[in-house]
């Protein structure tokens, strides 16, 4: 019946054909190509923020060659930030994601034929506004002096946005913090660095003390001064919200009240930008990132105790996306093995860092399905009922996953095809580049494209990809129709016990930000939402051969061998929160084992079903608030993590199954799944900060 | 306005308000709004089954004089005329005869002026009188107050956008914050209807005082609010009918929060005394105030600058006539075109909460855009109402103790 309500009327958009070479990445080509139509004339001229992968490459050598390939009469294109050092950007690196900044015109080239540049990949960060970005910068970072600490010390490193460090649980005195850097990158520069803010120990203090009156610290003035708010320029801070992420996070890693401040515990922090969750073409947080942990480890190196060791330093960064390769060689999980996988993930290193990531919480999102063909002979094809929500202002994208396989060429294993809720079916697309399938609307703009792409080493897998654009837009622009699409999987070569694994990105609008994204979904039918009571179910129905699926959603950022991930229970009742996602992850290049089969452990991430959330510190010093999900579970192990390395354990993965193994024991049974906690649920309760 | 007794009768203040057909928006207006005071008016209880002035209450009068009241009795020699001017009467006056008597007496102090150039300019004169004798005209500036440039405030809508991110965390303050301060301030010291009812008279009187004065310099400034210049603000609250700068709830707030500070102070109590931490927050909610009429859409942060500015200065005057010891006289000069458009509202650079002093200069030492003039009182101006007002309300904050 609905089929026939759909021939009648004739189709907005078309499909077409578009040949296209083989090389780049057509999603980042996309984004490139729509971006403009969506962005302000007087911003199209602005950088982009992108990392690229440098193969036995140097920084100073891919510079020449964006020289060489560059026009003299353009505007200069590319913008390494001076965090890399002169001496280091002569480095060549076998492999290397490397923060830059760069123009559309250099971005299409390399994302065209990155062999030329020596890059595997480039992958974008959002839209700079050119004020955030000092190109003369002559600045190179010099040696810092040390910081000397107790002997014992341990640092925590947190990554996060709004992070209210001048709250009184990250001080020792009055005018006294406890945090040695932070690093500010949502604000025009100030200083040295030709990217946001840096402010060492004496330039807070020395805020603080300037903000200080009657024993009592101006809050807001010290933000709007140290440049964390600034309500004229409009960059929105969450700092100027009573609850605040990253606030929230880092209190429960590294808070403690301030008359009763530990001196061994000393903090460092980047501040990332939260505008890119407003990025239409939906901006990455991956530049930031990089950034981040660039100068968060150098800073880090910085510590010594007072007998000349140096002190384990403890990240957490609470985020979380959806898609990816799920096989610990996305992008993220590359940067995060570049920083802490081999040698630093060693108690003999020169100074041992971990990081804690969140398991994420897609676990009721209906954003993953494994579409599995066992059956021999004539194989049918499978179809995912996916929902575009209307109203969606940033761009939306699905990602197909396939097998690995080492022939070549690759075996063409699926075909897939994409009907938009008018009725109108495109062309199949394969595994083969050359080609890929534009939506036009009646104008004969691109509105969203199917296409195939080979992503190369480490994760040498191909991925289809289906990108959107938005749905809705304040000015006329070419949008995707919202409805019920369809994603049409036929099996062509694919092996009986291979699989295509699916992710929608994320792209929902997180609580206090402006409306924005909207989360996609897919609708199968078959999917079973909720129990025979009426409850959520948390788990996929024994059985159930439904492609949609719990299993799987692991945040794609939580892939990679060396992050330590939780998961979140609910510390009343110790069952794992409904929305704590869950593995498994897909084995790198074949291999027969994964990096990880889900999170290590899992911590609170509510008090009770009804008490959500947990309580740690609000944007205001003395102000508490509830915050939940895996991203509060995350840090709360990573403070456990810290007394324990202090105690002397290595504080690894296996160290910390272990303890949730120990400890599972004190909870009501049964054990949660491996898939969802790891070795178990962890007995953590963060009572120094609370009243 | 309502002059009978009922207890909700207070609620006719909110008459008073009348300024806005808004009625509760009206700002002032919330005066009535804080109605607590109903409960001190207990005597509605007395007409429990009609109201005094009810058709059936009268009629029981009537009959019952009828019945008891007997033949006519000589007058008692004993009853002599009332006392000229002698504040013992005020106690047995309601509250909103005494509100009519104190604002006369803050109100026939004050005259105002405009200069209307390029850029207008209003200015409140202080009239000192001598006790005892006929008023000599004789005008003294208090307050002048010059508009920013129009440019100024476009200048400035660049805040209004940045605030308006921040609409949903600060909704129920901003909604709640419609009417007076004093509910708020009550959150930071005890103060309660039945508790320090002086205190709080003293500070409506000091509200309806502040309001007679704003709403007279915004009129004569006539700066148009936010809404007009960008169809864009979209205030979650409506917009006041009355002119932008100086801002009304920043005065308000304002010269609540240093009359009370000036209370605590001279009551002498040790605990009010130590470091200015009672005042600081007062300040920092009489702040948080005027910046949240910012972040609803219906202020310029510069308004609430010149609206903090005029609020501490009357408290300062207020106080004058209020307080038998007062030391200081206060007269404060707003130049709006020197403000920095780029620049927020911040009250650390009007006053110092620790000694409850005013900064005589405010912005670039050579460019300031505010100057105020502190000069030791010779004299002590006399208002006797005021006093005795100032006298109950300052019993409410000695503390006692057990002997």
């Amino acid at each position: 019946m609905q089929i026939e309500q759909k021939k009648d009327r004739p189709p907005h958009q078309t499909w077409k054909t578009i040949p296209t070479e083989p090389e780049g990445s057509d999603a980042v080509g996309f984004r490139l190509a729509q971006q403009a139509k969506f962005v302000s004339p007087d911003k199209e001229q602005g950088w982009w923020s992108a990392v690229i992968d440098l193969r036995n490459t140097s920084i100073a050598e891919f510079a020449r060659r964006v020289e060489e390939s560059s026009d003299a009469k353009t505007l200069p294109q590319l913008h390494i930030p001076n965090d890399y050092a002169k001496a280091e950007q002569g480095l060549v690196f076998e492999a290397k994601v490397v923060m830059i900044f760069a123009r559309t015109e250099l971005l299409q080239k390399v994302n065209e034929n990155p062999d030329e540049f020596g890059v595997a990949w480039v992958r974008l960060g959002s839209i700079f506004d050119p004020d955030f970005i000092r190109i003369e910068s002559e600045y190179q970072p010099s040696e810092h002096s040390e910081i000397t600490v107790p002997n014992g010390s341990l640092i925590t490193a947190v990554i996060d946005d709004g992070i209210a460090f001048g709250n009184d649980v990250f001080r020792d005195g009055l005018v006294s913090t406890r945090v040695e850097y932070a690093t500010i990158l949502p604000v025009p520069p100030n200083g040295p660095p030709s990217v946001g803010k840096e402010l060492y120990k004496p330039q807070i203090d020395a805020f603080l003390a300037a903000n200080t009156a009657s024993m009592l610290l101006d809050e807001n003035r010290f933000y709007q001064q140290v440049g964390l708010i600034d309500f004229y320029d409009g960059t929105f801070s969450p700092t100027s919200l009573r609850r605040s992420h990253g606030t929230h996070i880092m209190g429960l890693a590294a808070g403690y009240p301030m008359a009763n401040a530990p001196d061994d515990r000393p903090i460092i922090c980047a501040i990332l930008p939260s505008r890119v969750t407003e990025d239409i073409s939906g901006g990455s947080i991956l530049p930031s990132l990089v950034l981040a942990l660039e100068r968060l480890t150098k800073q880090a190196e910085r510590f010594r105790c007072e007998d000349g060791s140096t002190p384990s330093v403890v990240f957490n960064f609470s985020y979380g996306n959806f898609a990816g390769p799920h096989d610990g060689t996305g992008p993220v999980a590359r940067v995060l093995e570049q920083y802490f996988g081999p040698p630093h993930d060693c108690p003999d290193s020169d100074q041992m860092r971990r990081m804690f990531l969140p398991a994420g919480n897609g676990n009721l999102s209906r954003t993953h399905a494994m579409l599995a063909f066992p059956e021999t002979g004539n194989r049918p094809q499978k179809t995912l009922d996916f929902v575009l929500l209307p109203d969606d202002r940033t761009a939306s994208e699905v990602q197909l996953w396939m097998p690995f396989s080492a022939a070549n060429p690759l075996p063409n294993f699926v075909n897939v095809r994409v009907t938009t809720p008018d009725g109108s079916q495109s062309g199949p697309v394969g595994i083969s580049a050359g080609s890929y399938q534009a939506l036009l609307n009646e104008n004969g703009d691109e509105v969203a494209r199917l296409s195939y792409e080979f992503e190369p080493s480490p994760t040498e897998r191909g991925v289809i990809t289906l990108s959107l654009n938005p749905t809705a837009s304040l000015v006329p622009a070419p949008l995707a129709p919202s409805g019920r699409w369809e994603i049409a999987v036929q099996p062509d070569q694919i092996a009986p016990d291979d699989a295509v694994q699916v992710w929608i990105e994320r792209d929902d609008t997180l609580p206090g930000f402006k409306r924005g994204g909207r989360q996609p979904y897919f609708d199968n039918a078959c999917y079973q939402r909720f129990g025979k009571y009426g409850a959520p179910l948390a788990i996929d129905p024994p059985g159930s051969d439904c492609p949609v699926r719990r299993a799987g959603t692991l945040s794609g950022f939580a892939t990679g061998p060396s992050p330590l991930v939780i998961g979140a229970y609910v510390k009343s009742n110790g069952k794992m929160a409904d929305y704590s996602a869950a593995g498994p992850t897909t084995p790198p290049r074949g291999e027969a084992m994964a990096y990880r089969d889900g999170p290590d452990a899992s911590a609170p991430g509510d008090d009770s079903p009804v008490l959500l959330g947990v309580l740690s510190a609000g944007s205001s010093s003395g102000s508490m608030v509830r915050l939940n999900g895996t991203s509060v579970a995350s840090p709360q192990a990573a403070r456990f993590t810290v007394e324990g390395i202090a105690g002397g354990a290595s504080g690894s993965r296996k160290w910390l199954w272990n303890q949730a193994e120990t400890q599972d024991p004190n909870f009501p049974p049964p054990k949660p799944l491996e898939t969802r906690s790891g070795g178990g649920r962890l007995k953590i309760t963060v009572d120094e900060i609370q009243f | 306005m309502t002059n009978g007794n009922g207890g909700g009768a207070e609620g006719g203040f909110g008459g008073f308000g009348g300024f806005g057909g808004f009625g509760g928006f009206g700002g002032f207006g919330g005066f009535g709004g804080f109605g607590g005071f109903g409960g001190f008016g207990g005597f509605g209880g007395f007409g429990g089954f009609s109201g005094p002035d009810s058709p059936l209450y009268t009629e029981a009068l009537l009959t019952t004089r009828d019945g008891i009241v007997g033949a006519p009795l000589q007058l008692d020699p004993n009853i002599v005329q009332g006392c000229c001017e002698d504040p013992a009467n005020l106690a047995r006056l309601s509250r909103d005869v005494r509100a009519s008597i104190f604002m006369f007496e803050l109100g026939t102090r004050v005259t105002f002026s405009a200069d209307c150039c390029e850029q207008s300019t209003a200015s409140i004169w202080r009239i000192d009188k001598k006790p005892g004798q006929p008023p000599k005209v004789q005008a003294k500036p208090l307050i002048e107050m010059t508009a920013p440039t129009i440019d100024q405030f476009k200048d400035q809508m660049n805040y209004l956008s940045g605030y308006a991110d921040i609409r949903q965390d600060r909704a129920a303050e901003i909604l709640a914050q419609l009417s007076s301060p004093v509910p708020f301030l009550s959150s930071i010291v005890f103060m309660d209807p039945a508790r320090t009812p002086y205190t709080i008279e003293l500070l409506d009187t000091a509200l309806r005082f502040a309001n007679y004065n704003h709403m007279r310099i915004k009129y004569a400034l006539a700066v148009k609010r936010p809404i007009e210049f960008s169809p864009q603000v979209q205030p979650m609250i409506p917009t006041p009918t009355h002119g932008s700068l100086p801002s009304g709830h920043a005065t308000e707030s304002f010269i609540a929060a240093r009359l009370l500070w000036k209370l605590l102070l001279a009551a002498g109590t040790p605990q009010y005394q130590k470091d200015g931490v009672w005042g600081e927050m007062m300040m920092r909610l009489a702040s948080r105030i005027a910046i949240n009429r910012t972040v609803a859409g219906v202020h310029f942060p510069v308004d609430s600058v010149a609206g903090s500015l005029l609020g501490l200065t009357l408290a300062e005057f207020v106080a004058e006539y209020c307080d038998p010891d007062a030391k200081y006289r206060t007269s404060a000069k707003f130049d709006g075109p020197r403000f920095n458009p780029a620049h927020d509202f911040d009250w650390h650079q009007l006053y110092d909460a620790n000694d409850d002093q005013q900064a005589p200069v405010s912005g670039p030492a050579d460019d300031p855009w505010a100057t105020t003039e502190t000069t030791k009182l010779k004299k002590h101006k006399h208002s006797a109402p005021l006093h005795w007002l100032w006298g109950k309300a300052v019993k409410e904050w000695q503390d006692f103790s057990c002997k």
